[in-house]
């Protein structure tokens, strides 16, 4: 058998595995230990299962992990980003569809202090979707922002598929946070635009809504989201000031959190102890998978499958644009099926020395590729931010409602994605900047 | 069987149980060296390596078992779902059996690594001194041997059609109700 035949082989192994159901950490450490067996010996394939898991784990940058989680997880838990949904709509409601615009600022605020999209979605969809339903905006708007804006909690950081991808590919996750910064921002103006026009356009879509705040209630509000403002600056102005290290910002701000929700007067046992134990299962089960990545790169290295694989793709002859292209088609049909830690941690063994190859920065391409996975939480048939906007919302709108909703934000992401490929400098400018 | 179950649990809660306190002597550890270094220019002796190796190492593997017990592993149910109750059961037998055997494998070649570590003593020399290692490398057998246990628990109970008595730790969410599934 030639190589390529032995890569599809197990590659296949391993999507049958994992389509399956087993577990997507399990599948990929079974597989591996398969192949290295029988490609190798079973000393190699079972010497490697006793150090790789220990050497993985053992990692002073993957420890920023359970640190930005738990800070994520205390700010939710605690509820202290309330106050920003409501300064926003203070602020925003006299403009068109000034509510839904008032929720994707609710979310990139959010963003900042977690790194996850699911969690933006859930906390920013409970407050802001029951209020945009009140003033008779469609379900479809209403839902379909806050799922798609839930995406840029991945994208501004911090970021936990930023710290992995940076892990696994050996690039500086303080310059990955900062290109997600730009694309999260970019995100976030572009969705605001579209809200604006299509509320022009179909004015039905978000009846004006008469909130009158006089200038000291505008100012209150404001003044309402000052925990989350003193967690974000005291982490982010220790991150990129270069005076911390992405754990020392995740434990500041884990603790910032803390102190900052004792403060604000929702800080008790329960709530630390959901946030830690959230911590827990969302690491553990993280790192199970990251685990067998790690082992199918050494399998893929190892017996040479993995670079037979990128230069048969690279014997096309395609452009580096085309193959691009290429990938960003795979992840667009991978993100439909899988989240995005399993798509990411499963496909990057073979994807990473493919980019290498065609010359793209592997900075870059973790932000595109961050981007690419977040479009895969809002588009049909696995789409966990409609799905959590589902529970939140309960009988208030279908899912079908909310995937027609985000229809359009999909369409905006898809050319923010074009304008990325077109002009890497715009994700590359800062994090370079600040390399220098 | 229903009291082994039950036993099981109680260990994943002590084991997540510490790993949690380890999360928190994380974040404590970070803070203080922080602090430290820029108040007092008196950073820490070995934080990296107590924070890796002692703490990341412990948080990654213990909560395995909870993480199992709780069906919280990441996994790709799309196509399954589509099958028939019959087929669908069978799979999720097939899944917990493969599940339980590979982790077991796991648990016990990390075992023996953990073994081979504590025969040799194995430490690390840092700025303060030698800081003993060997205890770290416990740890995996201890995780990955729990979650091949729970598995191999639901394999039976299953089987068997059993009540498995795994009584999962349940998360409360602010924002979401309790039937929503798996997020």
């Amino acid at each position: 058998m030639s190589e390529l035949q032995i890569a599809g082989l197990f590659i296949g192994a391993l999507f049958f595995l994992i389509l399956m159901r087993i577990p997507i950490g399990v599948s990929l450490i079974a597989v591996s230990f398969g192949g290295l067996w029988s490609m190798f010996n079973w000393n190699i394939a079972w010497g490697s299962l006793g150090i790789v898991p220990y050497n993985f784990a053992n990692s002073w940058v993957l420890s920023s992990i359970p640190a930005f989680l738990l800070m994520g997880f205390i700010c939710y838990h605690t509820r202290l980003t309330q106050g920003l949904f409501s300064a926003a709509q203070v602020w925003l409601s006299g403009l068109p569809g000034g509510l839904a615009i008032a929720s994707v600022f609710g979310c990139a605020g959010f963003a900042a202090v977690t790194g996850s999209s699911v969690a933006c979605s859930a906390a920013m969809g409970k407050i802001a979707v029951p209020e945009m339903m009140r003033h008779r905006y469609s379900a479809e708007l209403a839902t379909g922002t806050v799922a798609a804006a839930g995406t840029i909690g991945a994208l501004i950081p911090p970021s936990i598929l930023m710290i992995l991808y940076g892990i696994i590919s050996r690039q500086s996750v303080s310059q990955l946070f900062l290109g997600g910064l730009v694309v999260g921002l970019i995100t976030l103006i572009a969705y605001i635009l579209l809200i604006l026009v299509r509320v022009k356009l179909t004015p039905e879509l978000a009846p004006p809504v008469d909130i009158k705040a006089t200038r000291s209630e505008k100012i209150r509000a404001l003044g309402q989201t000052w925990p989350v403002l003193l967690i974000v600056i005291g982490v982010f102005a220790g991150l990129f000031g270069g005076a911390f290290t992405p754990t020392e910002a995740g434990a500041i701000g884990a603790m910032l959190s803390a102190l900052v929700a004792a403060l604000y007067g929702t800080l008790n046992f329960r709530a630390l102890r959901m946030a830690i134990v959230e911590t827990l299962t969302t690491t553990a089960s993280l790192l199970i998978i990251a685990v067998g990545a790690s082992l199918l790169t050494r399998f893929l290295a190892l017996s040479g499958i993995g670079d037979a694989l990128s230069s048969s793709i690279l014997a096309f002859g395609m452009s580096p644009v085309l193959i691009m292209v290429g990938v960003v088609l795979v992840y667009l049909l991978l993100g439909m099926m899988l989240e995005p830690v399993g798509a990411m941690l499963l496909t990057l063994p073979i994807v990473l020395p493919l980019v290498d190859e065609t010359g793209y920065s592997l900075l870059w391409f973790g932000v595109v590729l961050v981007k690419l996975l977040e479009i895969g939480m809002i588009t049909p048939p696995m789409g966990m931010n409609v799905f959590v906007i589902k529970g939140v919302v309960g009988n208030m709108a279908s899912l079908t409602t909310i995937f027609r909703g985000v229809f359009w934000f999909v369409v905006v992401d898809l050319l923010i994605i074009a304008l990325l490929i077109a002009f890497p400098e715009i994700v590359l400018f800062l994090p370079n900047l600040y390399g220098m | 069987m229903k009291p082994i179950g039950k036993m099981i649990s109680w260990f994943n809660v002590g084991a997540s149980g510490i790993a949690g306190i380890l999360v928190l002597f994380l974040v404590a550890h970070v803070s203080l060296d922080v602090v430290m270094r820029f108040l007092f220019e008196q950073p820490l002796n070995a934080t990296i390596l107590y924070v890796s190796a002692f703490y990341m190492v412990a948080i990654s593997f213990l909560p395995l078992g909870l993480v199992e017990e709780k069906n919280s592993h990441i996994a790709v149910e799309l196509l399954v779902e589509r099958f028939p109750g019959r087929v669908q059961k069978l799979l999720l037998i097939c899944a917990a059996l493969i599940t339980a055997v590979v982790t077991a494998a796991v648990a016990v070649r990390t075992g023996q690594e953990a073994l081979a570590k504590y025969a040799t003593g194995a430490y690390s020399i840092e700025a303060g001194g030698k800081v003993i290692t060997w205890p770290t490398y416990f740890v995996l057998p201890v995780g990955f041997g729990l979650m091949s246990l729970v598995s191999a628990l639901k394999f039976v109970a299953l089987a068997t059609g059993k009540d498995s008595g795994l009584n999962s730790l349940n998360i409360e969410d602010p924002y979401l109700p309790k039937d929503t599934p798996n997020v």
